[in-house]
C-alpha cells in the first residue's frame, strides 16, 4: 500500500509537471494569461480524487485552460479557505468535488455571489445553483454486477440462498443507488438479499463483524456484496473464519488496483468500478460547453464498469486509465 | 284553555328568550375575555417560543458554525422558520466572517410580508429595511463555544404578527358566539319542546282527565329526566294514596254506616255553639216520626221530645261532660213518641272539637233505643225479689255438684249462711239416709234429662234431718250445653208429719192405738202368705168381750173406751213378737197367730187372752170387769180359703164359744174341716 501511495505521488508530481508544460505550450501562455479554471476537491490524498483530477487537469490542458487544484484534505474550514481564494483568483469556472453535500451548498452560494459557475463533480450537493452535475451511474453498476453474482451463482450449480449486504450508509444518495439496483437484479432469481448491515466507522473490524454476522444468521448465505472496495479483505477474513472459504462469494463495488489480480484468480468474483478519470475529463468539458455558451445537460450520469473474470482482460486498458488512473506500464511495473 | 291561560307566558318561549339572553350575554363576553386572554397568551407565547428557538438553535447552531457547516445551520434556521411565525431569522458567524475575509458573514432566513420564507441577503435594501421596521422586534443571543462567541442568533418578531392572530381570534370567537348562540337556541328550543314543554302537555292532559271528585283518573305519564320522572312518580303517588284514602275512607263510611244500621242505632251532630244539629233517619223513627217531619232539626227539636223528668239529668251530664270531667257524655231518658207514650233511650255523645276559646263546638253521639231493656231489667229485679222473698230455698249448683248461689230461705231452711256453703259440694247436705234415691241416681237423671224432682232427706248445718222435696232444672249454658242447675229446697217436715198422722189414722185404731181392720187385711195375707212359705200352721182368733154393752152402758163410752184401752194393752203384753192383735170395731178384736206347729200351739196365747180379758179393770174408782169369748181357726186348710173367709170362719168359733157360755174359746177343725173344741 505504501508503494501504492508512493507511486500516487509520482502522477501527482508528472500530472502538475504535465499541466505546466501544458500551460507553457499554450497560446494563453506569455501574452495573455489563459483562463482560469478551479477545482476544489476534498481530499487528493484519495486515489479516486486524484484520478479524477488527473482527467480534469489534462482535459483543461487540451481546452486551454488553466486548472488550479485546491485540496480541501477533508476539511471543511480548508475548503472554504480554499473556495476563497479560488473566487479571488477571478476564474471563469469551478469545479467541486465537495467534502459533502452540505458543505457544496455554501461553495455553490459563494461561487454564485462571485458570479463563477460551477460544475459538481462525483460528491452532489443538497442545494444551490450549479451548471451540471456529474456522477457515475451507481444503480445500473449495481445492477449489472447484481446479475454477474447471480449468473456465477448459478454456474455453480445453486439456484437460490442468500446474498448478504454490507453496505454504505442508506441515507446517501449513492448507497441507495447501489442498493436499489442490487436488489432489482435479485428479483425473479432463487437468490434474495439475507440482510443488510450499514457501515459507521468504515473500519475492518466493522466490516469483519458485520460479515460474520450475516454469515452466522443465514445458513444458506451465498455471496457477501460489499458496497464498497477498501475494506474486501475483511469481508475475506469473516468468510475464511467461517470456513465457508469457497462456499460464500465475495463481490464489490469501486475497485483496488490488486483487484485485478484477485477477479483473475476468482477470489473476488466482480466488481462495479466507477471511472473517476473519466468523470474529470467529462466535467472539463460541460464547463468549457457553459462557458462557450453550449447547452450542458444539468445531471450526468457516466456508466460504471462491471468487471469480472470474463471480460477483465477486454477492459484492461480501460481499467487501468479511468478507474485506477495507471498506464499499462505502470501496472506492469 | 281559559283566557287568563292565555295570558300567562308560554314556557317555551320563556326558555327559548332565556337561552337566546344567555346566550347574547355569556359567548360574546367570553368571546371578550377570551380574545384578551389569548392576545396575553399569545404575546407571551410568542416570547416564549423565541426564548425557545433562541436556546435550541444556538445549542443546535454553534456545532455546525464550528464545522463551518453553514448550509446545515441554514438549514435549522429554515426549519426554525417554517414552525414558528418570525420576521426573520439570522446568524452572524464569526468563523465564516474569518475565513472569507469578511468583516461579517450573516445567513439566514426572512419572511416577506405576504408570508413567503426566503434566504436573507445583506445586500438586499428592502430586507434590511423589513427588519429594521418600528413593529419589528429583534432578539440577539450569543452563540458560544468553549466560552469564546463564535457568532450570534438573532430571531425577528413583528407585532403585525400578533395583531393578525388577535383579529384572528377576535373574529373567531365572534363567529363562534353567533353560531353557538343559533344552535345553542335551536337546540334549547328543540329539547325544551320534545323533552320537556311536550311532557308537560302530556302530564297536564293526563291531569285534567279527572273523575267525579276531581281526582285525575289517569297514571301520568313518565319523563325521559329523573328530576321530572320525580315529579310524576310524586304526583302518581300522591294520586294513589288520595284514590287509596278515598276508598279507605268509603270503606270505614260503608263499615261506620253498617254499624248504625247494624245497631240500630240513631246518631246526631250537634253544634252547640250554634244549636244547629243533625239527626239520622233511625234516631227520628225511635220516636215514631219520619226525619222529615221533624225539620228543620236543631238541639231545640230533641229537648221539646225529652221527658220534662230528665231534663234536668241530661243537662247535668252535658254540663259535667262540657267541663271535661267526663271522657263522654251518657244517660237515659225518655223522650216522647209520636204515639204519645214515653221511649226510653240511651244517649251517648263526645264533644270533639272546641272553639278557640276552649268552649265545646261539635259534639257527635248516637241513640239508642233500650224501652225492651229497661222492661227487661224491670222483669229482673222482680225475678231477684222473687229469689230473695220465696220461702223455698233456691240454690246454683255447677255440673260438678258445686254449689254457686244459695238465697235467704235456703239459708234458714239449712242453719247455713251464704259464705258457708258456697263453693261446697251440695254434698254438705247429704243425710245418707236409707231408701233415698242415691246422688248418682240424681245426677245421673239430670245430666241425661235436665231436670229432676222428688223427695230427700237433707241434713242441716246442725246435722238435724228434715225431709226436702228438691226440684232441680239445668239452666243452658250459652254454649247450649248444659250449664247450671237450680235447685228449689222445699221443707216437707210439716207435710210428712201430717202424712204420718193420715197413715195412722187409716192403719190404726184411734182409741187403742192397735193395727185396724185396714192394717189386718195386709198383715193376714202375709202371715198366709209365710204359712205357706213355710208349711207352718197360721192361727186366726176373733176375739169378743162378754158384757162390754153393759159397761158402756154402767159408766159410760169414757169408761168403755178405758175399758178396751186396758185390755188392748193387756192383751199385747200376752201376745208373742210375731203375734199381731188388731181391734176390728167395738169390742171385737182379731189376734194372728203364725209360726204355729200344730193347732194347740196357739192355746197358751189363747189362754193368757182369756186370763187377761177376764181381769178386773179400775176406771177411775170403778172395778170394772168382763170376760172374752175366742173363736179360733187355722190355715192352711183343706181347701182354698181366702182371708175373709178365715175371719168369717173365726167369727164364726167366737159366736160359738159366746153361744157356749162365754169366757171361753172354741177352735174350728184344722183340717179338712173345722173341728169344735172348747176351753
Amino acid at each position: 500500500m505504501i508503494e501504492l501511495y508512493v507511486t500516487h505521488l509520482q502522477r501527482v508530481v508528472a500530472l502538475l509537471s504535465t499541466v505546466l508544460l501544458l500551460w507553457l505550450a499554450s497560446p494563453f501562455a506569455g501574452a495573455a494569461e489563459a483562463p482560469r479554471l478551479a477545482y476544489l476537491v476534498s481530499d487528493l490524498r484519495i486515489p479516486f480524487w486524484r484520478i479524477m483530477a488527473d482527467g480534469a487537469a489534462q482535459r483543461a490542458a487540451e481546452l486551454g485552460y488553466r486548472l488550479e487544484i485546491y485540496s480541501a484534505d477533508n476539511s471543511a474550514r480548508q475548503e472554504l479557505v480554499n473556495t476563497a481564494k479560488a473566487l479571488a483568483s477571478d476564474p471563469v469556472g469551478l469545479i467541486l468535488s465537495p467534502t459533502s453535500s452540505s458543505a457544496a451548498q455554501t461553495v455553490l452560494e459563494l461561487a454564485a455571489e462571485a458570479g463563477v459557475p460551477v460544475v459538481v463533480a462525483d460528491i452532489g450537493t443538497e442545494a444551490g445553483a450549479y451548471v451540471s452535475y456529474i456522477g457515475s451511474d451507481n444503480e445500473q453498476g449495481a445492477h449489472e454486477l447484481g446479475r454477474l453474482l447471480v449468473r456465477t451463482l448459478e454456474a455453480r450449480g445453486w439456484s437460490e440462498g442468500g446474498v448478504g449486504i454490507v453496505a454504505i450508509p442508506q441515507s446517501r444518495q449513492n448507497g441507495q443507488a447501489r442498493t436499489r439496483g442490487f436488489i432489482t437484479a435479485l428479483k425473479g432469481t432463487g437468490f434474495t438479499p439475507a440482510g443488510i448491515r450499514q457501515q459507521v466507522d468504515f473500519s475492518h473490524e466493522e466490516t469483519y463483524r458485520f460479515s460474520r454476522e450475516l454469515i452466522r444468521a443465514h445458513s444458506d448465505l451465498r455471496a457477501i456484496w460489499l458496497q464498497g472496495s477498501d475494506r474486501y479483505q475483511a469481508a475475506l477474513d469473516a468468510i475464511r473464519d467461517a470456513g465457508r472459504a469457497g462456499e460464500i462469494l465475495l463481490v464489490c463495488f469501486d475497485a483496488e488496483p490488486e483487484f485485478i489480480e484477485m477477479i483473475r484468480r476468482g477470489t473476488l468474483v466482480g466488481a462495479a468500478m466507477q471511472q473517476p478519470r473519466l468523470i474529470g475529463e467529462r466535467a472539463v468539458d460541460s464547463l468549457d460547453a457553459y462557458i462557450k455558451g453550449d447547452s450542458v445537460p444539468t445531471r450526468q450520469r457516466l456508466p460504471v464498469l462491471v468487471v469480472s473474470r470474463d471480460n477483465l482482460d477486454e477492459l484492461l486498458p480501460v481499467i487501468y486509465n479511468n478507474v485506477l488512473g495507471l498506464n499499462m506500464e505502470q501496472s506492469n511495473d | 284553555m281559559t283566557e287568563p291561560e292565555r295570558d300567562q307566558p308560554s314556557l317555551l318561549v320563556s326558555l327559548a328568550l332565556l337561552a337566546a339572553v344567555s346566550v347574547m350575554l355569556v359567548v360574546p363576553a367570553h368571546g371578550v375575555y377570551s380574545f384578551f386572554t389569548q392576545k396575553k397568551e399569545i404575546v407571551a407565547e410568542q416570547q416564549e417560543q423565541v426564548e425557545s428557538s433562541l436556546v435550541s438553535l444556538s445549542a443546535n447552531v454553534v456545532p455546525l458554525l464550528q464545522a463551518y457547516a453553514v448550509s446545515d445551520y441554514q438549514g435549522l434556521v429554515q426549519t426554525e422558520m417554517g414552525l414558528r411565525n418570525y420576521v426573520a431569522i439570522l446568524i452572524e458567524d464569526f468563523n465564516m466572517a474569518q475565513v472569507l475575509g469578511r468583516p461579517e458573514y450573516v445567513t439566514g432566513m426572512i419572511r416577506t410580508p405576504d408570508g413567503e420564507v426566503m434566504a436573507y441577503r445583506g445586500a438586499n435594501p428592502v430586507q434590511r429595511q423589513r427588519l429594521t421596521a418600528a413593529d419589528v422586534t429583534r432578539h440577539t443571543w450569543p452563540l458560544q463555544s468553549e466560552g469564546v462567541t463564535v457568532g450570534r442568533l438573532s430571531i425577528y418578531t413583528t407585532d403585525a404578527l400578533v395583531r393578525q392572530k388577535q383579529k384572528e381570534i377576535f373574529l373567531d370567537s365572534l363567529g363562534d358566539s353567533l353560531l353557538m348562540s343559533v344552535v345553542l337556541m335551536a337546540l334549547l328550543i328543540l329539547f325544551s319542546k320534545y323533552r320537556i314543554i311536550d311532557p308537560l302537555a302530556h302530564f297536564v292532559e293526563a291531569l285534567q282527565e279527572r273523575d267525579a271528585d276531581g281526582i285525575p283518573v289517569r297514571v301520568l305519564p313518565s319523563f325521559k329526566y329523573r328530576e321530572l320522572t320525580l315529579l310524576t312518580d310524586t304526583v302518581n303517588a300522591m294520586l294513589d294514596m288520595i284514590r287509596s284514602s278515598r276508598a279507605a275512607i268509603e270503606r270505614e263510611r260503608t263499615r261506620l254506616r253498617n254499624v248504625i244500621d247494624g245497631t240500630h242505632v240513631g246518631t246526631w251532630e250537634w253544634n252547640i255553639q250554634t244549636g244547629t244539629t243533625e239527626f239520622n233517619e233511625r234516631w227520628a223513627e225511635i220516636i215514631g216520626y219520619g226525619l222529615g217531619e221533624l225539620g228543620p232539626t236543631t238541639i231545640e227539636t230533641w229537648w221539646q221530645l225529652l221527658h220534662p223528668d230528665d231534663r234536668a239529668k241530661a243537662e247535668q251530664q252535658l254540663q259535667r261532660h262540657f267541663a271535661g270531667k267526663t271522657p263522654f257524655c251518657q244517660y237515659e231518658v225518655r223522650m216522647k213518641h209520636k204515639a204519645g207514650h214515653w221511649v226510653w233511650v240511651l244517649n251517648r255523645g263526645k264533644v270533639i272539637s272546641r272553639t278557640a276559646k276552649g268552649q265545646p263546638l261539635m259534639m257527635y253521639g248516637t241513640c239508642q233505643d233500650i224501652s225492651e231493656q229497661k222492661e227487661n231489667e224491670l222483669r229482673l229485679r222482680l225475678a231477684a225479689s222473687v229469689y230473695e222473698c220465696i220461702s223455698d230455698g233456691i240454690m246454683v249448683i255447677d255440673p260438678d255438684g258445686v254449689i254457686r248461689d244459695v238465697n235467704a230461705a235456703f239459708c234458714q231452711l239449712t242453719g247455713y249462711q251464704a259464705g258457708e256453703v258456697l263453693g261446697e259440694s251440695i254434698r254438705v247436705l247429704r243425710s245418707d239416709q236409707q231408701g233415698e234415691p242415691s246422688y248418682h241416681t240424681v245426677w245421673q237423671a239430670l245430666l241425661t234429662q235436665g231436670n229432676w224432682s222428688g223427695e230427700l232427706c237433707c241434713k242441716r248445718k246442725n246435722g238435724e234431718l228434715f225431709p226436702a222435696y228438691l226440684k232441680v232444672d239445668a239452666i243452658p249454658g250459652a254454649d247450649g250445653q248444659v250449664g247450671n242447675f237450680v235447685v228449689l229446697l222445699s221443707d216437707i217436715s210439716h207435710f210428712k208429719a201430717h202424712e204420718q198422722q193420715l197413715e195412722q189414722l187409716a192403719h190404726f185404731d184411734a182409741l187403742t192405738g192397735l193395727p185396724n181392720r185396714l192394717v189386718l187385711a195386709e198383715r193376714l195375707r202375709n202371715a198366709m202368705a209365710q204359712a205357706r212359705r213355710r208349711g207352718e200352721l197360721l192361727a186366726v182368733a176373733f176375739l169378743d168381750f162378754d158384757g162390754f154393752k153393759s159397761v158402756n152402758d154402767r159408766f159410760g163410752h169414757d169408761a168403755g173406751d178405758q175399758l178396751l184401752i186396758t185390755m188392748a194393752q193387756r192383751m199385747e203384753q200376752t201376745l208373742r213378737e210375731s203375734d199381731t192383735l188388731v181391734r176390728i170395731g167395738g169390742d171385737e178384736f182379731v189376734v194372728l197367730l203364725p209360726d204355729l206347729t200344730e193347732p194347740e200351739g196357739c192355746l197358751p196365747v189363747i189362754r193368757r187372752l182369756l186370763a187377761v180379758a177376764s181381769s178386773p179393770v179400775m176406771i177411775e174408782a170403778d172395778r170394772v170387769q168382763v170376760s172374752a169369748s175366742i173363736g179360733v181357726t187355722f190355715y192352711p186348710q183343706a181347701g182354698e180359703v181366702s182371708a175373709e173367709q178365715l175371719l168369717h170362719q173365726a167369727d164364726q168359733m167366737m159366736y160359738a164359744a159366746k153361744w157356749s157360755g162365754k169366757n171361753r174359746y172354741q177352735l174350728a177343725d184344722p183340717a179338712p174341716g173345722p173341728q169344735h173344741a172348747a176351753g
